[in-house]
């Protein structure tokens, strides 16, 4: 740029006099002596402003060369971020499958459940929210509080649930404030839900939120927070229940709220799993049971098929699926009658004279008796130095007679005649000392005096231990589902897996995710079939003339048998069994198959320290056959109940 | 005032004022971009400052600045006042004392104080022999700007304070100070640098801090600048399209319509904007440094390096700690950020240099 000097009149200060001689196009008037010193002064300052210049050329360059480094040298690494930043995958829950019973009635399926929750970001004075929707809701603001610090690591954008499976009314009535309110949300979650209520709770089990362990075992696709099946149907099919959660992509705003769904993969909801349970027969079984402790098993004999299963005391599934309380969980827990124990495979006790099926079967196929062989019953025997009872002077009788009465007397001969081996051998062979392995989990095997368990017992075993043995006490343990099941074996010839699930279907929403191929497990049992029908002669005397005529139908012949399972020990039996204190009277017992020609079904009943199994489990028994075969029980009560209570021949105990 | 002939109009600085306008019209489409993303309605407003700022600058064009030079003591000293009386006066908004309501109208005097002070140091350095100087002749242009700069840092608002410093730097350097004076005292304030850091507040030092490895905590100190980053450098070459920045639309990105609006610019308009932006920013910076080589007398000269030295340091500054360069500090990026304050005052700082350049010296 040429450069001249500065305006001579405007160098220096600039005095008033000097205004009116401006003017933007006049040339110097002249160049004097100090113009060439402006002129130096003037090229100093233009070549000072010309590094300026190239400074900030410079320092435009580097911002330059900053932007060209981020934009185009590592775009594509922000760019990866940016995504990251906006979207977001998350997960769809799918529709837990429902569980139907054998004639496709609803045992388990979902319900929307109303939870109130609070977005913490979205309200201003949170305590009184807090005061506001306790009143609402009915539940001190101080449990409302504990709940919201449990939850602290939700972010602050997220709703934290306080409350759920609350009232529709209630809803209705926080909708219609909601304006007022608009940091507190109503959402509609899928909650399980059990159409019979209590009906069979200990078969159906439970569901909840997935444990770290099971996370731990079971890895994808599970998450924190879903919830999974956690006893029983519930927990042995919960692969199949469960289904597989979809996934939702969508694009996010910085407070991570969805703004669109880019992509949704639908979930498949879970499969239909449909079980062997008649719901009507579980509810009639169930209703027998009331007040009581005690379990029933109806199992069809021809498929191992398990009718019903009820456990007495019984307890709310739905309280599993619902955020159960810490107070709650304690007292189910400590509860002294074990509500949550399924009696019906959990616990295991003497089976008492049902057992002589046992013997009696071991003591034909083993050849040491025949359907002659008599014993004479005085009323008891003594072995080893004991007096051994019968509860009537039975005279001679063969073993069906034996079988109907129940008589002692001659499974005391007819054990010590076998042994301990070859009991235990026969008992293995129905299944009794291990687990049947019925879909159901936590099965308890029970007892048999096997040369391994009186091993672990350090071999100590008294020879009039298997004179007890041969009435079903001593050292021997079963299930009632194991009682169930060796009736139903007794009585086909064919030893069948006893199971819950009939099939799974395909849910009505989607295509079966995987395959399910069960067939339950069938072989013939070990013994003849005069054998069979021998034990079946037996088992209907035993409701036409014996000890289990309370079970006794019109038009459907049965064949039962009972037990009583002593629980005090012989010097307290003294007492009659009603007098003595509840726990240690006697457990009741009662199986029973029908009809006598070609069994359909088998029944076991247990009632805990019920009593005699005559009197108190056979005529449990009785109703629930004639609710079966649609007909009547045909026994008649007899006003002589002093006979016909303790003729039932009962008390096999030693005296 | 001089008379405005045809003759006037024939040199008057037209292209100053064009580039002007376009750095603002940008400024607007912006604005218009960061509010659609935030719901909110800032366009409008932002045209209707530009368009003030614009008519601003073409009166202050109009005039002579030598009527402001004249006065420019008696400006300063008002200023001066101004200031003390918004400290003692000014309400308080978030935490500061920087507005003062005149006649309805909310103003900054922080922003006009800037103007003063390069007024009043023009003035003063055109007033001196032209001569090289030293440090002892610094002792008057730095008490002209450590007054109304304390007054400024009390209110507190430490970021404009800062930008008295580098406008006293580029008017000495232009006016003569010695280059050893010069690197001797940019010496010492590389020494003194750490003192300062010791007083600062907490927060201040997490933005330091932060601007040094900002992925440490990319959620809390260091959210803006990784945000910032990811918004500029997925931009790319071309950009993800005006009003169609992920960063900006879906509110990741904080104060996008103000401090950060260049990250905004990178996002939508990519590499391609940028450069467009820049080459413009030079251009007018350009022109201003170029006002002192025509201009008609030595105050001319000194106040055109002035305001071009504020808007240097005022891009630097904001653009650098867009992608990361320098600290984050609370400057917005002139013409270009939504508020009316700022354009204001810079429209009338350029008004300034147009009217310096529309009375060149003439051979």
């Amino acid at each position: 740029m040429r450069v001249g000097p500065w305006r001579p009149d405007d160098d220096g200060r600039v005095g008033r006099a000097g205004r009116q001689a401006r003017s933007v196009h006049r040339a110097p008037k002249q160049l004097g002596p100090r113009a060439l010193e402006r002129a130096s002064d003037r090229r100093r300052v233009v070549a000072r402003v010309r590094v300026l210049e190239w400074s900030a050329a410079a320092v435009i360059m580097v911002l330059l060369l900053g932007f060209w480094q981020i934009q185009i040298v590592r775009g594509g690494e922000w760019t990866a971020r940016a995504e990251a930043n906006q979207h977001r995958t998350s997960r769809v829950r799918a529709a837990r499958g429902l569980i139907l019973d054998r004639n496709h009635e609803i045992l388990a399926t979902n319900q929307a459940s109303y939870e109130v929750a609070v977005i913490r970001e979205a309200i201003g004075d949170l305590e009184q929210e807090l005061r506001y929707l306790a009143a609402m809701l009915e539940i001190p603001a101080s449990l409302l509080e504990r709940r919201l610090a449990e939850q602290r690591g939700i972010p602050r954008f997220r709703p934290v649930v306080l409350a759920s499976g609350v009232d529709p009314r209630i809803v209705v009535r926080l909708q219609a404030r909601r304006r007022e309110h608009p940091g507190i949300v109503v959402q509609i979650e899928p909650r399980r839900h059990y159409p019979l209520g209590t009906t069979a709770a200990h078969v159906l089990g439970s569901v909840g939120e997935v444990s770290p362990r099971q996370l731990t075992a079971w890895g994808d696709p599970y998450r924190m927070g879903d919830i999974v099946g956690q006893q029983g149907v519930e927990g042995v099919y919960n692969d199949e229940l469960v289904g597989l959660p979809g996934e939702r992509y969508a694009l996010v705003n910085s407070v991570g709220r969805e703004v669109t769904i880019l992509r949704e993969n639908a979930p498949h909801p879970g499969e239909t799993v449909v079980l062997t349970l008649d719901a009507q027969l579980q509810r009639m079984a169930e209703g027998l049971l009331a007040g009581r402790r005690g379990a029933v098993i109806v199992l069809n004999a021809r498929t191992g098929g398990i009718l019903t299963m009820a456990s007495a005391p019984t307890f709310d599934p739905a309280l599993f699926a619902a955020r159960f309380s810490q107070e709650e969980w304690d007292a189910l827990q400590s509860d002294p009658t074990k509500p949550l124990q399924n009696r019906a495979l959990q616990v295991v006790h003497a089976p008492g004279s049902i057992f002589k099926i046992v013997m009696a079967t071991a003591g034909l196929e083993e050849g040491v008796i025949d359907r002659n062989t008599t014993y004479f019953c005085p009323g008891g025997r003594t072995f080893y130095g004991r007096f051994f009872g019968c509860l009537g002077n039975h005279g001679n009788v063969n073993l069906v007679q034996a079988i109907a009465y129940s008589c002692n007397s001659f499974f005391y001969e007819l054990g010590v005649k076998l042994g301990r081996e070859r009991i235990v051998k026969w008992a293995e062979r129905f299944g009794l000392g291990t687990e049947t392995g019925i879909d159901l989990p936590n099965e308890q095997g029970g007892i048999v005096p096997s040369d391994e368990w009186l091993a672990s017992r350090g071999g100590r075993y008294y020879p009039g231990e298997t004179v007890s043995l041969a009435i079903g006490q001593g050292p021997l343990a079963v299930s009632p589902l194991q009682q169930a099941h060796m009736a139903a074996t007794a009585a086909t010839g064919f030893v069948r897996q006893p199971h819950l699930l009939l099939e799974v279907e395909a849910s009505a929403a989607g295509q079966p995710y995987r395959g399910f191929d069960y067939e339950p497990a069938i072989r013939p049992a070990t013994f003849s079939e005069s054998t069979r029908q021998l034990l079946l002669r037996g088992l209907a005397g035993s409701i036409a003339y014996g000890t289990s005529r309370r079970a006794q139908l019109d038009g459907v012949t049965v064949g039962g048998k009972t037990g009583t399972a002593q629980v005090a020990s012989s010097e307290r039996v003294a007492e009659e069994n009603a007098d003595r204190p509840e726990h240690l009277r006697n457990h009741a017992w009662f199986i029973a198959v029908a009809p006598i020609d070609d069994p359909e079904i088998a029944i076991a009943v247990f009632v805990e320290h019920g009593g005699s199994g005559g009197a108190v489990a056979s005529p449990i028994g009785g109703q629930l056959l004639a609710a079966y075969f649609g007909t009547e029980v045909a026994y008649r009560e007899i006003t002589t109940p002093a006979v016909t209570e303790t003729t039932a021949g009962e008390n096999e105990g030693q005296r | 005032m001089s008379p405005i002939d045809r003759r006037f109009l024939s040199v008057f600085d037209y292209g100053t004022l064009l580039v002007l306008a376009c750095l603002l019209v940008i400024g607007v489409v912006l604005v218009a971009s960061a509010s659609q993303g935030q719901n909110l309605d800032l366009a409008q407003r932002q045209g209707v400052w530009v368009a003030a700022g614009l008519a601003l600058a073409v009166v202050v064009g109009l005039l002579d600045y030598r009527n402001l030079t004249d006065n420019a003591y008696l400006i300063w000293g008002a200023l001066v006042v101004l200031l003390v009386g918004v400290l003692l006066f000014g309400p308080r908004i978030s935490g500061a004392r920087s507005w003062i309501r005149i006649g309805g109208v909310g103003l900054q005097p922080s922003e006009l104080a800037k103007i003063a002070v390069i007024l009043a140091l023009a003035r003063l350095f055109s007033d001196r022999e032209p001569r090289p100087f030293g440090i002892r002749d610094m002792l008057m242009p730095g008490t002209l700007v450590a007054i109304p700069a304390l007054l400024i840092a009390l209110q507190p608002d430490m970021g404009t304070a800062a930008t008295f410093l580098p406008v006293l730097a580029v008017m000495a350097w232009a006016a003569g100070l010695k280059l050893g004076t010069f690197a001797w005292l940019g010496g010492s304030a590389i020494v003194a640098a750490p003192l300062w850091y010791m007083t600062l507040l907490d927060y201040q030092k997490a933005r330091l801090i932060s601007f040094l490895r900002p992925e440490d905590d990319p959620l809390g100190a260091g959210y803006q600048l990784v945000q910032s980053k990811i918004a500029v450098g997925s931009g790319g070459l071309a950009g993800k399209g005006l009003f169609s920045g992920t960063q900006s639309q879906l509110n990741f990105l904080p104060e996008q319509e103000n401090d950060f609006i260049m990250a905004l610019l990178a996002e939508e308009l990519g590499f391609v904007g940028v450069l467009i932006v820049l080459t413009l920013y030079f251009a007018l910076i350009s022109r201003l440094l170029r006002g002192a080589y025509i201009a008609r007398n030595r105050a001319g000269a000194f106040l055109c390096a002035g305001v071009a030295g504020l808007m240097m340091f005022h891009l630097v500054i904001n653009v650098g700690m867009v992608i990361g360069l320098v600290p984050i500090t609370g400057i917005p990026l002139p013409l270009l950020s939504y508020g009316g304050s700022s354009a204001l005052a810079t429209c009338l700082a350029v008004g300034l240099v147009v009217s310096v350049r529309s009375r060149r010296f003439v051979v």
